[in-house]
């Protein structure tokens, strides 16, 4: 045995059993399409290494969305003498999981069965005989618990000696065989409400449902600006201020307080001081961007996000607003993608995998890209308007969310295909668990510390290289009658235009020295937000939408942005 | 009686599942831009695709694209069940259903695909 593939319905709990296996980190919450990309790990098994697929979710094997696709070719590829499948079930919906068990086991392949959320089926009056449906399955069935980690143990020795089931599936009977199965294994008696579900009726009431969700997002908001903030004015601000600004006045005046060197490294002192949103050093504005602006942001917003995933807010939201979201040619869990997008575009971009058509993931791909800023931008945004309030701030997000409306609007009318409408399953709610939480935060934490920081890093580099060497000088005589004419902007903006095709923070950040007035600031938020998706985003676009999609999504981009920009500085 | 009429928190048995082309026949003329999204739909797809798809739809009973008798099963939704229905949003949004317990939320139009009957206690 050499390979192992996790295979379920969404949302049973494969990749949080993948985390059991291999202590490989992937991202677990509690609504279906989580995982749209398979994930390897390796674990040990007898002394001998094995890997292990975390397989997207499905509901059978003929698939319906691009995720389950994967999901499914990945089970065709595999090769029965050194591939086991671990079939995740769903133990509270016994019957719909088994449809794709017996699927799967048809296939004759070593199988193990997995049935997950052990712990909720006896307070939802259920109980299943697990040896029995062991005998009827001709298959070895594991009860566990991933997320607390009960059953693991068992799963991993059961996988030594796993075999083909000799279980075949006669399609035309199919419901009939799954009946008989549940007959003999399974007893369901009447369960009383509990508190969690009397919340899942109000939640999605058709009335009520409104000013829950936006008592919810206007809570979630407010913590995460209260934590952001906190974070940055009393421990990073100080820390730079007190801790690291000293340290830098020293290299500065080893290096002199000039030359090349310095430039580069603790750029240009204001008043003879480190400013460290104006200096532009690698050492200064390079480490505070990301560390002290944009991280505290990053790790506030991520943990509500994952509040909300994990409870399993995220699907109902997807419901009540599917009514609106239809408006912009998508269906409601087209929310998610923009959720995602608004920590970073990448995860957003990859997300839109949950939709079915070519056009829904067109408009929700371009609509993300063009009009949700990620959290490293909203933070500078934060930093360079927050002194002005609301006045500063509101005018941007406005904006960017009537652009969200309007280009959705058009392109609904205008891209070709079809929008279907909603159809997702919704987990129930579940208390997050913390600990698992909390790594899921850092986890994301720690993927932008590693792909991030060093993007910051050269992107700073590159911004000093490109002013010493005159080469921005060289631009904004070329572009900057275009970008002050249109946009109203001093024409040394082109540089900032430049550097956010690789770092949208840092392109904020070059606004500092620019000494703009609020309008010109408004301007060129918005501007940087819509013209171009960064690198990273960028790669992931065209891999997901192919190549001449992403060129139409960028000719809209491009022109949306500098309208937008120019009807701002009309109004300013 | 199909599922977007039938009323809510009742036990429902599913009678039959259309998957014919326009399922959403009977809510055409019902106001709120379901009819000009209707023509649109129509109206984007070429007649040779149109065509195609109308002999997948002879064949395979596939509707509007969605591929809904298929969906719905793999969910466990299918002749001869009992569901139960559970919201409905405003304005022809999402209808949310109850099999065993497992919670789908449906469009509209999906949901007036399926036709449904009340079970008598």
């Amino acid at each position: 045995m050499k390979r192992i593939l996790l295979m379920g319905n969404p949302n049973v709990g494969k990749s949080a059993i993948f985390t059991r296996l291999t202590n490989v980190r992937v991202i677990v919450s509690n609504y279906p399409g989580t995982t749209v990309e398979f994930t390897r790990g390796a674990m040990r098994l007898n002394g001998q290494k094995v890997e292990v697929i975390d397989a997207p979710g499905t509901y059978s094997l003929e698939p319906m969305v691009p995720a389950e696709k994967v999901a499914v070719q990945l089970l065709q590829k595999s090769d029965p003498e050194e591939t086991v499948i671990i079939n995740i079930i769903d133990s509270t919906n016994l019957e719909r999981n088994l449809n794709l068990t017996l699927q799967i086991l048809s296939k004759g392949l070593p199988t193990i069965v997995v049935l997950n959320f052990w712990d909720e089926i006896a307070h939802r009056g259920i109980s299943i005989k697990a040896n029995k449906l062991s005998d009827l399955l001709d298959a070895r069935v594991v009860p566990t618990v991933a997320i607390t980690g009960m059953g693991i143990k068992e799963l991993k020795e059961s996988l030594i000696n796993a075999r083909p089931s000799s279980f075949r599936l006669q399609e035309d009977s199919k419901w009939i065989t799954i009946g008989k199965i549940l007959n003999e294994t399974q007893t369901v008696k009447h369960h009383h409400h509990t508190l969690l579900q009397g919340l899942q009726e109000v939640s999605t009431h058709p009335v009520a449902g409104f000013p829950i969700a936006i008592i919810v997002l206007f809570v979630s908001f407010f913590i995460i600006r209260f934590i952001g903030e906190g974070l940055i004015s009393w421990i990073f601000n100080p820390l730079f201020e007190k801790l690291w600004a000293p340290v830098l006045m020293k290299i500065s005046v080893l290096l002199n307080h000039s030359g090349f060197w310095h430039d580069i490294f603790i750029g240009k002192l204001v008043n003879g001081e480190i400013d460290f949103f104006q200096s532009f050093g690698i050492l200064s504005t390079g480490l505070y961007i990301p560390i002290a602006a944009v991280l505290p942001y990053i790790f506030s917003f991520y943990l509500i996000l994952s509040f909300l995933e994990d409870s399993g807010y995220l699907p109902r939201l997807a419901i009540l607003l599917d009514r609106l979201m239809h408006q912009i040619g998508i269906h409601g869990m087209g929310i998610i993608p923009m959720m995602l997008g608004l920590g970073c575009n990448v995860p957003g971009a990859l997300a839109t995998r949950i939709m079915e058509t070519r056009k829904e993931r067109f408009i929700s791909a371009t609509i993300m890209a063009i009009a949700v800023p990620c959290m490293a931008q909203i933070a500078m945004v934060f930093g360079l308007l927050g002194k002005f309030g609301f006045k500063g701030l509101a005018p941007v997000f406005g904006t960017l969310f009537v652009v969200w409306l309007i280009l959705g609007k058009i392109m609904s009318i205008f891209v070709r295909g079809e929008s279907p409408e909603i159809f997702t399953e919704i987990p129930p709610y579940r208390f997050p668990y913390f600990t698992s939480l909390f790594k899921k935060v850092w986890m994301r934490i720690y993927w932008f510390l590693k792909e991030a920081l060093p993007f910051v890093l050269i992107g700073v580099f590159i911004v000093n290289l490109l002013y010493s060497l005159g080469i921005i000088d060289f631009l904004s005589r070329i572009f900057g009658p275009i970008i002050s004419r249109i946009l109203g902007l001093p024409s040394a903006a082109i540089a900032a235009l430049l550097i956010g095709f690789l770092r949208k923070d840092v392109a904020i950040g070059m606004l500092a020295p620019l000494g703009l007035s609020i309008g010109q600031l408004v301007t060129a938020s918005v501007v940087l937000t819509m013209y171009f998706p960064c690198v990273a985003t960028f790669v992931v676009l065209i891999k997901e939408l192919g190549f001449l999609d992403m060129l139409k999504a960028a000719i809209i981009m491009i022109l949306s942005a500098f309208f937008v920009g120019w009807v701002l500085n009309l109004i300013y | 009686m199909n599922l977007f009429e039938a009323k809510q928190n009742i036990d429902l048995k599913v009678v039959k599942i259309n998957g014919e082309w326009r399922a959403h026949e009977n809510l055409r003329h019902s106001g709120f831009g379901s009819h000009w999204r209707a023509r649109r739909d129509i109206r984007d797809k070429g007649i040779g695709r149109r065509w195609r798809e109308h002999k997948d739809i002879r064949d395979k009973g596939i509707g509007r694209g969605w591929r809904l008798q298929k969906k719905l099963e793999n969910l466990g939704i299918r002749e001869g069940v009992v569901i139960r229905k559970v919201s409905q949003q405003a304005f022809r949004g999402p209808v949310i259903i109850e099999i065993g317990n497992t919670r789908v939320a449906i469009g509209c139009f999906m949901a007036a695909a399926i036709k449904v009957e009340e079970i008598e206690k």
